[in-house]
């Protein structure tokens, strides 16, 4: 929710009545997880990083209690003719640092943002850009239930059902008939997407490490006798077929292998009305 | 059928059928025109790549770069295919209509790489902004597909302009029918010198058939057209895809029963091809995440009563935007239109 409500800052979603403040302050152009360098010559990885007409921006999102202060307070050392190397031209002046989180924290002397059910700032005074200021005030309150998803469905510090819910997509294509299976490594790339070659080795390994534990228990509870692992890879079984009941007898098990609170008496086969 | 070595032949076989020229259909075999078909194909896989079409034979090169016609097999020289665009084909065929249609679907189906193009409604209705071009009918569809059979209120028309205006009042139930529900067919015609040049029906599928012509290139060049903005449109979207994490926004004019979708695509079942499993649940709006039958890509649906946000993750083919528009479009959410960032997409 962290990663999807922040990134959805950059968009506007028309049916749900939502124009982030980066999209409406011409902020579009953005990227994740990539490195700049400082003024001392260290390289430093924001979470986010954009672009607009007249500054730019970084962004460190957060779900721990520890503050960002300092991590804040060294992006304002950074370089901005480092944005060369992504296309982006130098500005003038140091970048907008503010943090993103699901509730408020001290994270010193930078614009604050909570992006949970629906959007709260504070802080705002720490931001120079006026058109990006207004923005972000004009957003407080507005609801981000609705938001769309994101592509990349796994982060590194996922736990438990966040990482089974991140997976579900993947372990259907498993079914395909023409699927030869997925190693955790596979399956680790597919769900991080673009983040993959961004991530640094130990924390991938640790995420294939998560990956692999939820996946065992997929195989040998909810979804056994139709998953197995053959020279590493996750597969299905012959006992799959592809029938609309059996589809039904995947997703129903998979529901309860990601989301149990989720299910419904409608999950059962009751009739919902 | 006589074997075809050339393009310069290929031409002189369709002119023929155009004019249902005895003499010229004979130098090629035939002993009656077949109505053109064709098809246009999106492509994410190199031609050296494409199989056979089955039992039509195999792909033999003309004598011009990108263009192949069947040979050996069932009926040679009947399926023609431009292959000059890297993300969109061009199938023309010369089939019987029932014969084409399914020969194209299972060529689609059983082809790891290629789909069909999904017109939009701004695609279907591109030719009206053209000068010389005229609207001549149109065909709408609602199948009502997620409710049970014996209780949907399926709507289906087909209406020719002409006609229509010799019963009052029958044109503005076409004009409010037109803004609820998908659009499946278009009819054009282009005059030329005050009698009609072309006349063509383009489908939401990417099939256009072509009822009258005078001129091969100049049909030639109405169907490329079509192509060039379906293939500009594909190109923008991957882009998107690429660069951006927001979502694809399809907005629907009739009200889906969550409930029922949840239920449909839970099965894979029905024309939307979606196996879906539902991760988040409110009253008014649901969160899904899973394949499309059609590719096995990925897909991530997030989905209220009358819109739906479409996320393609990885490499995932942007086809499936319209591909999904279309058909739920014409299955369950009548008129249906793509949005990215607030602007309008294959449009």
């Amino acid at each position: 929710m962290l990663w999807r409500n922040t990134i959805q800052l950059f968009h506007k979603q028309v049916r749900v009545n939502f124009t982030g403040p980066f999209f409406a302050s011409s902020f579009t152009n953005y990227r994740v997880e990539s490195p700049l360098m400082d003024k001392t010559g260290t390289s430093r990885t924001p979470d986010i990083f954009a672009c607009g007409s007249a500054g730019w921006l970084v962004i460190e999102l957060s779900c721990d209690t520890s503050s960002k202060k300092a991590q804040l307070d060294s992006y304002k050392n950074l370089d901005s003719r480092s944005l060369s190397t992504y296309g982006c031209t130098a500005y003038p002046t140091p970048p907008e640092t503010m943090s993103s989180r699901l509730c408020f924290n001290n994270d010193g002397d930078h614009c604050q943002m909570v992006v949970k059910d629906s959007f709260d700032v504070r802080n705002d005074r720490f931001i120079n850009d006026a058109a990006l200021r207004t923005a972000i005030i004009n957003t407080k309150g507005k609801d981000m239930k609705r938001l769309p998803e994101i592509p990349f469905s796994l982060v590194p510090e996922m736990k438990n059902f966040e990482i089974r819910r991140g997976l579900v997509d993947i372990v259907l294509q498993l079914f395909d008939t023409k699927s030869e299976g997925k190693t955790p490594y596979q399956m680790c790339e597919e769900g991080l997407e673009r983040l993959f070659p961004l991530i640094p080795a130990n924390a991938k390994q640790s995420l294939m490490d998560k990956i692999k534990q939820e996946m065992d228990v997929l195989m040998t509870t909810e979804l056994s006798g139709y998953l197995e692992l053959r020279d590493g890879k996750y597969c299905s079984t012959a006992k799959f077929k592809q029938y609309p009941k059996t589809r039904q007898v995947i997703v129903l098990k998979l529901k309860e292998w990601a989301n149990p609170s989720q299910r419904t008496m409608a999950d059962f086969g009751a009739n919902p009305r | 059928m006589h074997h075809l070595q050339t393009f310069s032949e290929l031409k002189t076989l369709l002119q023929a059928g155009f004019e249902d020229n005895e003499e010229s259909l004979s130098h090629f075999g035939a002993t009656y025109s077949t109505q053109l078909k064709a098809y246009l194909i999106e492509s994410n896989i190199p031609i050296s790549d494409l199989p056979s079409p089955s039992e039509y034979g195999r792909w033999k090169k003309l004598d011009v770069d990108h263009w192949y016609v069947n040979d050996g097999g069932h009926l040679p020289g009947s399926l023609f295919l431009d292959s000059t665009r890297s993300r969109v084909w061009i199938l023309y065929s010369l089939l019987d209509a029932g014969e084409s249609d399914a020969a194209v679907a299972n060529w689609v189906s059983s082809i790891n790489g290629i789909d069909r193009c999904w017109l939009s409604r701004n695609q279907l209705m591109y030719f009206g902004g053209i000068e010389f071009w005229k609207e001549k009918g149109i065909g709408l569809k609602f199948s009502d597909g997620l409710t049970p059979e014996e209780n949907a209120g399926n709507f289906s028309l087909k209406a020719w302009y002409g006609a229509s205006r010799q019963i009052p009042g029958l044109d503005d139930v076409l004009s409010i029918a037109k803004e609820k529900f998908a659009i499946y067919s278009t009819r054009w015609q282009k005059i030329s010198g005050g009698s009609v040049a072309i006349s063509a029906e383009w489908y939401s599928t990417g099939k256009v058939t072509i009822n009258r012509a005078v001129d091969v290139e100049e049909v030639m060049l109405s169907i490329s057209d079509m192509a060039n903005r379906y293939e500009d449109s594909l190109l923008e979207a991957t882009k998107i895809r690429d660069t951006k994490m927001g979502a694809f926004e399809l907005d629907f004019t009739q009200n889906i029963d969550l409930d029922s979708f949840s239920r449909t695509v839970a099965m894979g079942r029905g024309t939307m091809n979606l196996w879906l499993v539902e991760t988040e649940s409110q009253l008014d709006f649901r969160r899904f995440r899973g394949v499309d039958l059609h590719t096995w890509d990925r897909v991530f649906m997030d989905v209220g009563t009358d819109y739906a946000y479409l996320t393609v993750p990885g490499k995932g083919c942007v086809n499936a935007a319209p591909r999904i528009a279309t058909v739920q479009g014409e299955d369950n959410a009548g008129k249906t239109s793509i949005y990215f960032d607030g602007v309008e997409m294959f449009a």
